[in-house]
């Protein structure tokens, strides 16, 4: 460790006992062609500064819990390296959520927006003896990339549309819905499609800014989700307007 | 024992964008709708009064923002096109029929123009 080069970091800190606001804290780490950013978080809080708090579990890019902002950019901190910064790097909490202590945010809208729109299979009233639901490798793809989400937040830290209106539902939570509406076995749609067409945190909230899917670790393409969101919604719209016709044609029917 | 907890808002300004090049190029993207307004109320006015709008096309500031109102209309056309599939839930080879499409059809729709006001 003594003779490896040595990069200079600076990361957010912000104690809530002490601190007003948070503040940039500069560190040198040393590192090899290998050292993730998380591997130099770990090497701070091991040797040199044991208070820095940060969130982090498998280290290999699938359990989405070391969101954080690399020079302003949402990354996963296990699947970012110092190689690829040279000139050091500056590590923030993810934007666009409340800081609780250095590195870590309260991701609670995120989470509740996942629970809001269900994303499990809904009114499927297949039982167990009648064996699996069988799907052809279309109906798969139409929803697969969709699934691969693994709730990290970076998208959320992507989009300035949730940044300004944390009512938003965003474009992870859209993303599972759509995903949901798009799986032959499912059947929640209607459960689901009045959270999707709120006027306020809906996905007419988004405007298509489309870093959502540039920054994603998983390539699931939420701002293409969103879309197919919005599709559903108007397609919606117009059959509840048709259906709203034809019940006043009926009352009228019954009337004269 | 009282929570600790004093989570920190970090606020968004009017500038939120003027730091990140992929924030700035959204916002110009969005932007040409600025141009489409102005081509539209030149439509306008030449609709209203079609000899006098003739002079003032012929303006050089007018031809300028013109210009730029065209370059605008091209980088609306080409975001907008390459978004277009994504709502579509293709494959990437029908990805890029859509944008090849589009693209063809306002190629031709822009000669059929042009071959009406020329010809």
């Amino acid at each position: 460790m003594a003779d490896m080069n040595k990069m200079s970091l600076r990361v957010m800190r912000y104690n809530p006992e002490r601190d007003d606001a948070p503040r940039m804290q500069g560190y040198d780490v040393p590192w090899d062609p290998s050292t993730s950013f998380l591997d130099a978080l770990s090497y701070i809080k091991d040797t040199l500064d044991p208070s820095l708090s940060f969130r982090s579990s498998c280290r290999m890019a699938i359990c989405g819990s070391c969101g954080v902002m690399i020079n302003g950019v949402p990354k996963l901190a296990c699947k970012t390296f110092l190689r690829d910064y040279p000139e050091g790097a500056a590590v923030e909490a993810m934007a666009n959520f409340p800081v609780e202590r250095d590195l870590v945010v309260d991701l609670t809208h995120f989470l509740e927006y996942i629970q809001t729109l269900k994303p499990y299979i809904l009114g499927n009233q297949r039982r167990p003896e009648e064996g699996p639901n069988s799907q052809t490798p279309e109906q798969l793809a139409a929803f697969r990339k969709f699934s691969m989400c693994i709730n990290c937040g970076l998208c959320y830290a992507a989009c300035p549309q949730f940044g300004l209106n944390s009512g938003f539902l965003g474009p992870a939570a859209l993303t599972l819905a759509q995903r949901y509406n798009l799986d032959s076995r499912d059947f929640g749609k209607a459960e689901r499609m009045p959270h999707i067409n709120k006027e306020k945190g809906g996905v007419w909230a988004c405007t298509f800014v489309g870093y959502c899917s540039e920054v994603c670790p998983k390539h699931v393409d939420p701002a293409s989700a969103l879309q197919q969101c919005k599709v559903e919604s108007a397609l919606d719209f117009a059959a509840a307007v048709l259906n709203c016709t034809k019940k006043k044609e009926a009352g009228h029917g019954k009337q004269t | 024992m009282a929570s600790k907890r004093k989570p920190y808002v970090r606020e968004m300004d009017a500038n939120w964008w003027k730091d990140h090049p992929f924030y700035r190029f959204y916002m110009i993207r969005e932007g040409t709708a600025l141009f489409a307004i102005w081509v539209s109320l030149l439509l306008m006015c030449g609709m209203a009064d079609a000899g006098g709008i003739l002079s003032v096309l012929s303006n050089p500031l007018i031809i300028l923002i013109n210009l730029v109102a065209f370059a605008a209309a091209l980088l609306h056309a080409k975001t907008w096109f390459d978004l277009a599939p994504k709502a579509m839930n293709l494959t990437e080879a029908q990805n890029r029929l859509v944008i090849g499409g589009l693209w063809a059809l306002t190629l031709a729709v822009s000669l059929i123009v042009l071959l009406v006001a020329f010809a």
